[in-house]
Formats: structure tokens, C-alpha cells, sequence
């Protein structure tokens, strides 16, 4: 089924393959693609992982899915190019996967779609980067929200949010469950645009907690093991 | 096994600030790294003192944004009303928090700010800032459960272990007991650093 006048703007990563591969199973298939191909040095290929099939990449995904795509020799988000042709895509709506950590500018959020995107955690409590580690540390837990992009970092109206469980092996958690899982919520959210032809969404309450990139301390901790803060079972144990 | 070399105070991240960008995942030996970096910062800091943090001649506003100030004052008086046991705690949390965001951001703990905490200096090499905010974040019984908290300390540490330890005991005192609050926060968080402690 083709998602009338949902396109997806993204560049070749794990959490692209996630998206596409879910896609495809889905059988939900974006109106046009723009993929960002340029940069200075290329990402190395994501690695195998259990969760999805990484292995093809976001352009043979493309390809298979039969989306008309435009690639764009750049790497930056907010070049003015890829402003222009989120302009003249012809979708009201992006799918949003493009480079980690990039913030849009106002340039591009104010080309005309409106970017669709999955942070990995739940918004409004948890905003910011890397904040799956900080959910699996304070709730043993992941977990999903997806958004409207906003000028301000993950303050955008919310689609949905939604729990999962933590990975049995953490140390697929940057390329296999974390991707996983926002596909899976994208997925769920398009099923529904699908259905009804519209977003549901609702604005988030302006109160939240902003988190900055997980020390690698942290990260550790969450991949080796962690507890739940206060969990009295474990305190006792 | 000797662990291997601690990475995040190897270069001096005041001159080269550290973003943590895509760290790599290091294997049980990290966290044996991270704990035999912290005990050779304790050492560096020469023997304990019970010398008072001076307190500057201008109480903080009540809450950033009130005003421009200058960050060491600030910092200053919330340690020592703290060590005197006269913290108000709203206060101390809203300076804290947002002087933490400032690092988080910049990596660094300018002079001075403006009442809208744009950098109202072009210095960021008071270290005993540094060590206040470390004092101020982790030796908190809050440190343990507000990530953010020891997540910016986590960090601010790192930059203490990277460059030269301060010459004062009341900031190198500062100093230590970030780094046993660090440890006590790391324990209570998870096993896994109980292990390694």
C-alpha cells in the first residue's frame, strides 16, 4: 500500500535498514524518498543483528520497494539543498532517519512537510540524547515515542509512546534493538494513517527532563547489567 | 590483569573538550579503568583538609536568570551553605541544574554568565568551578536516581583527571568528595560497579 503523502527523508544507518526492512513487511510503502549520500567519511556498515536484516542498504531497500527516490550529495541535514527538496517532494509528511544526533534547523522544518520521527524514549519525560541507556538504567526498560519534529529538541505533538522490554543481548542495543524498536512504533503509527488518512496526535506538556550523551561509564553499566534504582527486591537481594 | 588505560583524561579537556560521541563499548576492564583513574586523581589531591570553602562577598540569586553573575561565587556559596548545612534546597537545585546544562553544552564553565546564561566571559579556567559543580551534583542524595546529575559528573571528573590538580585543599577537598560520592552513586545504581569498586 502506498502511504499517500508520507515520503522519508534518510541517510544509510541502522535505524534507515530498521525502518525499511519494517516497511517492507508491512507492506507500507513511502511515496518518495530522499537519501542524503554525501559526507566526509562514510559510516561503516551496521553489523548483523538479530532483530532485523541489516544487510541491505537503505538505497537497495529503496529500490525494492519501488520509491521514487532523489539522492543528494551531502550529509548535512540542513544543507540547503535537502530544505529545497523537502520542499518540492510533494508529501506532507517525512519519515524522518537522518544523521544521529543532527538538530533541524528552521530552515528545513519550515519547508513545508512536517518530519515524523521516533525517539527512543518516553517523551515528555525523557528528551534528549542516548536516552534508551537512561531508561534501561531507571526503568530496566525501553521504550518509544513518536513525534512531529519541533524547533525545540523532542517538544514536538506526540503520535504515540509505547513501552518494550530490554534487549537480551545489550550489546545489540545501538544497532539492533534500539533501530527495532522505533520501527516497530513507526510501523504501528502508519498502520493507523493507513486506516484513517490522518495523524492523531496531541500536543506534550512543556514540563520534561532534557538528558545529555549517556557517559560511557553509564552505557557500560547498561550493557553489563544494571538494576533499577530503589527496586527493593534487588536492594535486598 | 593491569586494565587498560583509562581513555576520557588522557588529553587535557579543557584545551580539547570530550563530547562522548559513539564511545565504543570497552568490556568489563572499562569500569576497572574508570575506578583506577578516579583513585589517582584522589591521589594527586595530597592529604584531606578540613579547611573551609571561603564564601564569597555576594549571596547568589535566589535562581539563575535572575541577573548576570560570576560562576565561582555562585558555586562557592552553594558548597559552603551546603557544608554549613544551611542549603536551600530549591535554590541549590536550580543553580546546579542549569550551571550542569551549561556544561553538558559546552563542555565548559565560563566566568561569567548573563542573565539569560549566554557566556558573559571569554575565560573558562576557574578549575575550582569545576570541582564545586562536581561537589554539588554527585554528593547529592539525589545523584543516584536524576541521571542527569551523575551523568555531568561523571564528566566533570574526567576533566579534573585531565588536567592539573588545584592547588587550594578546600577546592582539592572538593574535589574528593565528588570523587567517593561518584563511587557510592555508581554502587547503589548497579552491581556491576560494585564488582568493579
Amino acid at each position: 500500500m502506498i502511504l499517500s503523502g508520507v515520503g522519508i527523508l534518510a541517510v544509510d544507518s541502522s535505524r534507515t535498514r530498521a525502518y525499511l526492512a519494517a516497511l517492507a513487511d508491512a507492506q507500507l510503502t513511502p511515496e518518495r524518498a530522499i537519501v542524503l549520500a554525501g559526507g566526509a567519511a562514510p559510516d561503516p556498515p551496521p553489523p548483523a543483528v538479530p532483530q532485523f536484516d541489516a544487510a541491505p542498504t537503505a538505497l537497495e531497500r529503496i529500490e525494492d520497494l519501488g520509491v521514487p527516490r532523489t539522492t543528494l550529495a551531502t550529509g548535512d541535514v540542513n544543507a540547503p539543498e535537502v530544505a529545497e527538496e523537502a520542499a518540492g517532494c510533494g508529501c506532507h509528511t517525512l519519515i524522518y532517519s537522518g544523521p544521529g544526533g543532527a538538530i533541524l534547523r528552521r530552515r528545513l522544518l519550515g519547508s513545508g512537510p512536517r518530519f515524523l520521527h521516533v525517539h527512543p524514549g518516553r517523551l515528555p519525560e525523557l528528551r534528549g540524547s542516548t536516552t534508551v541507556y537512561y531508561d534501561l538504567l531507571m526503568r530496566g526498560m525501553c521504550s518509544a515515542s513518536a513525534l512531529f519534529l519541533a524547533a525545540d529538541i523532542d517538544t514536538g505533538p506526540v503520535l504515540e509512546v509505547r513501552d518494550y522490554p530490554a534487549p537480551e543481548d545489550r550489546l545489540t542495543l545501538d544497532h539492533g534493538h534500539d533501530p527495532y524498536i522505533r520501527a516497530d512504533l513507526l510501523v504501528r503509527v502508519l498502520r493507523r494513517y493507513a486506516a484513517s488518512g490522518r495523524f492523531e496526535e496531541r500536543p506534550q506538556p512543556a514540563d520534561g527532563r532534557t538528558y545529555f550523551i549517556a557517559h560511557p561509564v553509564l552505557r557500560h553499566l547498561v550493557v553489563l547489567g544494571a538494576r533499577t534504582p530503589d527496586d527493593p527486591d534487588q536492594e535486598a537481594a | 590483569m593491569i586494565p587498560p588505560e583509562y581513555p576520557y583524561t588522557r588529553r587535557d579537556l579543557l584545551a580539547e573538550p570530550e563530547r562522548y560521541s559513539y564511545a565504543p563499548h570497552r568490556g568489563p576492564e572499562f569500569l576497572e579503568s574508570h575506578r583506577r583513574a578516579r583513585a589517582d586523581l584522589v591521589a594527586s589531591l595530597g592529604e584531606a583538609s578540613a579547611q573551609p570553602v571561603p564564601r564569597p562577598a555576594t549571596r547568589p540569586n535566589s535562581r539563575p536568570g535572575d541577573g548576570g553573575f560570576a560562576t565561582r561565587d555562585v558555586l562557592l556559596w552553594l558548597v559552603a551553605d551546603r557544608r554549613e548545612g544551611a542549603a536551600d534546597d530549591d535554590r541549590d537545585e536550580a543553580w546546579t541544574l542549569a550551571l550542569a546544562r551549561r556544561y553538558e553544552i559546552t563542555k565548559r564553565l565560563y566566568c561569567a554568565y548573563s542573565d539569560r546564561l549566554r557566556p558573559a566571559s571569554d575565560r573558562f579556567d576557574q578549575i575550582e568551578s569545576y570541582a564545586a559543580l562536581a561537589e554539588l551534583t554527585l554528593d547529592h542524595p539525589r545523584a543516584a536516581v536524576d541521571l542527569r546529575r551523575l551523568n555531568v559528573g561523571l564528566k566533570l571528573l574526567d576533566l579534573l583527571g585531565s588536567v592539573a590538580p588545584p592547588a587550594e585543599p578546600w577546592s582539592a577537598e572538593m574535589v574528593r568528595r565528588a570523587v567517593r560520592a561518584e563511587g557510592l552513586a555508581l554502587q547503589r545504581l548497579s552491581p556491576v560497579a560494585e564488582m568493579a569498586a
